[in-house]
């Protein structure tokens, strides 16, 4: 189900009124209940994949924790990787690996009949099985305890506001709230329900409107110049932003209206000053979830540089790959592992940038952008093409050309929104917009909340466009 | 929660008023160029017109007032307006007409308006726009209901293409998606000479377009005869159909077309009803509501074998509609069945 669908404007309400009508002791199968029809509705039968994933790692997380010594128990770590892992790869990355395989054999003149998967990737099983991996490896280090209770725990896995988007939660932070619920507080629903009109103004009228333009420039780079390229690349930056971050306050708003507190995954990411400030601002739960389970695994900052600076890439290469299967996604998360590699090397040079805030800001913009350009290519070749084009045709006759429909005033409120997105970004960049106008007079809350909902209802795109991070 | 319910509530109310205050401000037909360009232009010399004509592309592209006004007596004094549009079916039709009874226009004094089954089923590719969703009312919503219930499909269909209807009003009522739209509609002109016709008079042959559009002036379309046979092939059985089912014309689509000839009798008006030539299988649903109506106020240019000339491959342009010629030939015919409704109904 969408967040953004009919489906989900009919469901929220009706499980609104159930969660605080049932008793308090109902609520745990209550939201597990939901959380499966929710996945459901997208393709039943790959709710197993999410049942398989929570058996194994209830199963090993309890074994685990009856072993005191860690040797004992990283047999039930294996096989809790073996299993979230390898659905991930079944299901993600085996068809990626064959036909790469395929095609490396065929540069050499050996042919073979290799089968073919054609297998439709589980939404949200980058984010549930990390989500189950991170319990597990946490159970095995000793840094938390296993949940005894399997509903609990099951839903711990499929909680539905965070089900295939994330944030990705650590099991200390959210069963916890999952085991006893709070009850019903106008304030705190409040919030929640103003989060998520939040998120839908960023999904529905910012991103889901700038798509129109990117998905036509991207799906043809051929058919645009230099300049219509470049806007598109600028307007991707925005669109994946309020996609993403969009989701993210739909799912901490219906969770905050439950009396669920989920993980903050954005932080003005676009007011960063380097790249490494990026990635601590940017999907911060996968960020951080790179880093403890992998930059730190490997050996993180304590050790000598260049094994360090390995470490840096390893992980962003690993990162890029969690979010597709394909070289691009390789690419870009090189480019970013070798982007703050290169800031260790000549970071020190630029010491004198450091008050120009307002350049650093422009600049990690801009390096930023040409990893969305890699990113967003729909393959190497095309990502060749479009940085050939901006850089060396920019300015050349017919660059700056719009072959694109809806014309000047589709192109006028798109710029307009982003200008709302950042001023409202800027304005809260350190604290949170429902926190500010939360403590406005009633008359300034009301203004605002009316004149998001007419945004909403007026600049909407409502074609039931599905979240970029869903397919990964 | 007693709050919440109350304060969700008067937000919702708020938002309804804002929403209804815009609609309020648009004028009728803005989400149609080709309707808002035809009325506005009506409205700008209706003291020149007494007779109108309403409905689909069948009115627009098939009945020339010019033609028609020189065909009947100069002592009716005729002058007439083609107010019709492509894709204008009931009850589009009838809120045109109910829009156009409220402007009170003073020298109106005969309304042709083209009988046709109900839009009910829209097609998936206009859900959501603003073609679709700018006429919608309660009205309108329920009639539409109405006759998806009382027709044979299959109830999941009906189900959908209720909550289609329903969903549609929905939108309309809130706006929804129309911001990008009503900017353009404020700040662009749009514009196209071949909406009021050559003699600007609201017809608009589909030859005279076609050769504009493609620049083959004196060019001969040559029509598909095989699409034409298969076209009137359907007329006749939907004709024969229809006529099977006299006595059995959809009680909703009977109901409203009753009022708006309640409504034209209020304001003065005399309103005929034409059915057009080459609607293939709608005609099952159309005929019987036309021969529930009363004689005096109904022209058949339909009937494939009464009317055969108009199902001429030389009369016709596509499947669909007439070329030029068949467009006089059907403007004459109406003329005179016109005149003579007119002078039966003064004695």
């Amino acid at each position: 189900m969408l967040f953004n669908s009919v489906e989900f404007l009919l469901f929220f309400p009706v499980l609104f009124v159930l969660y605080f009508s049932v008793p308090r002791s109902w609520r745990t199968a209550l939201l597990l209940a939901s959380s499966y029809y929710f996945y459901m509705c997208w393709k039943a039968e790959y709710v197993l994949l999410i049942l398989a994933s929570t058996a194994v790692d209830y199963f090993a997380g309890i074994r685990m924790s009856r072993i005191p010594e860690r040797k004992g128990r990283r047999k039930y770590l294996i096989l809790s990787l073996v299993v979230n892992l390898g659905l991930l790869f079944a299901f993600k990355y085996l068809e990626f690996f064959t036909d790469e395989f395929r095609g490396l054999l065929e540069r050499f003149d050996i042919f073979c009949d290799m089968p073919a998967f054609d297998l439709l990737l589980p939404v949200g099983i980058s984010f549930y099985t990390f989500q189950t991996l991170s319990y597990s490896i946490d159970i095995y280090r000793g840094e938390t305890r296993p949940e005894r209770n399997p509903l609990v725990f099951a839903l711990y896995v499929s909680f539905w506001p965070q089900l295939v988007s994330g944030p990705i939660e650590r099991s200390r932070d959210l069963i916890p709230q999952l085991r006893s619920f709070a009850g019903f507080d106008y304030e705190r629903v409040r919030s929640g329900l103003f989060r998520m009109l939040l998120g839908f103004f960023k999904k529905v009228v910012i991103a889901d409107r700038l798509a129109l333009y990117v998905d036509a420039v991207y799906g043809e780079p051929g058919a645009f110049g230099g300049g219509a390229m470049l806007l598109a690349t600028y307007f991707f930056a925005f669109q994946v932003y309020c996609d993403f971050s969009g989701y993210c306050d739909i799912a901490i708003g219906a969770a905050r209206v439950m009396g669920i507190r989920l993980t903050e995954n954005f932080r003005t990411p676009y007011f960063s000053r380097s790249i490494g400030e990026f990635w601590r601002r940017w999907h911060i739960t996968l960020a951080t979830w790179f880093r403890d389970y992998v930059y730190i695994s490997l050996g993180g900052r304590r050790t000598i540089k260049w094994r360090w600076q390995f470490n840096i890439v390893a992980t962003f290469l690993l990162s890029g790959l969690w979010h597709g299967a394909g070289w691009n996604f390789v690419l870009w998360g090189a480019f970013n592992g070798l982007l703050l590699v290169a800031g260790v090397w000549i970071g020190p040079l630029f010491r004198g940038l450091r008050r120009l805030t307002w350049l650093q800001i422009l600049l990690t913009f801009h390096l930023v952008n040409a990893g969305y350009m890699i990113f967003r290519s729909e393959s190497v070749a095309d990502c060749l093409f479009m940085f050939e084009s901006i850089f060396c045709n920019l300015f050349a006759a017919g660059a700056w050309a719009m072959p694109l429909p809806g014309g000047a005033v589709d192109l006028a409120v798109s710029v307009v929104l982003i200008a709302v997105l950042l001023t409202m970004d800027f304005l809260t960049r350190k604290g949170s917009v429902e926190d500010a106008v939360l403590r406005k007079p009633w008359c300034v809350r009301w203004t605002f909340y009316t004149t998001l909902v007419l945004l909403v209802l007026w600049f909407g795109v409502f074609t039931e466009n599905r979240f970029i991070y869903y397919q990964f | 929660m007693k709050k919440l319910v109350l304060k969700t509530a008067l937000l919702g109310l708020i938002v309804l008023g804002i929403n209804q205050a815009v609609i309020r401000l648009l004028p009728f037909g803005w989400g149609e160029a080709a309707v808002l360009e035809k009325v506005r232009f009506f409205e700008e010399n209706r003291d020149d017109y007494n007779t109108l004509f309403i409905g689909s592309s069948r009115t627009y592209r098939h009945l020339s007032p010019e033609l028609f006004d020189r065909s009947v007596s100069r002592d009716l004094g005729i002058r007439s307006f083609n107010l019709g549009a492509p894709s204008y079916f009931f009850p589009k039709t009838a809120i045109l007409f109910r829009e156009i009874m409220e402007e009170k226009p003073p020298r109106l004094r005969y309304v042709v308006f083209e009988l046709s089954k109900a839009a009910d089923r829209p097609g998936e590719r206009n859900l959501h726009t603003k073609e679709l969703k700018y006429w919608y009312d309660l009205e309108s919503t329920l009639l539409l209901m109405r006759t998806i219930l009382e027709s044979d499909e299959e109830p999941g269909e009906k189900i959908r293409y209720g909550s289609i209807h329903l969903m549609t009003l929905v939108e309309k009522l809130l706006n929804v998606g129309h911001g990008v739209e009503i900017i353009r509609f404020v700040t662009e002109e749009k514009s196209s000479g071949l909406v009021l016709g050559p003699r600007v008079d609201g017809f608009c042959s589909k030859d005279t377009e076609w050769a504009e559009t493609t620049g083959r002036e004196g060019a001969v379309f040559r029509p598909n005869p095989a699409r034409i046979a298969r076209r009137t092939a359907e007329s006749r059985e939907g004709f024969s159909r229809g006529r099977l089912a006299a006595g059995k014309g959809s009680p909703a689509l009977l109901e409203e077309y009753r009022e708006i000839i309640e409504l034209a009798q209020q304001s003065g008006v005399k309103l005929f009803f034409v059915l057009p030539p080459k609607v293939g299988g709608a005609y099952e649903i159309a005929v019987p509501v036309f021969d529930s109506l009363p004689d005096s106020i109904t022209i058949d240019l339909g009937d494939p074998s009464l009317r055969p000339e108009l199902y001429e491959l030389r009369h016709s342009f596509d499947r669909g509609h007439l070329n030029h010629a068949g467009a006089m030939v059907f403007t004459r015919l109406l003329a005179r069945e016109f005149e003579r409704l007119v002078r039966e109904g003064d004695e």
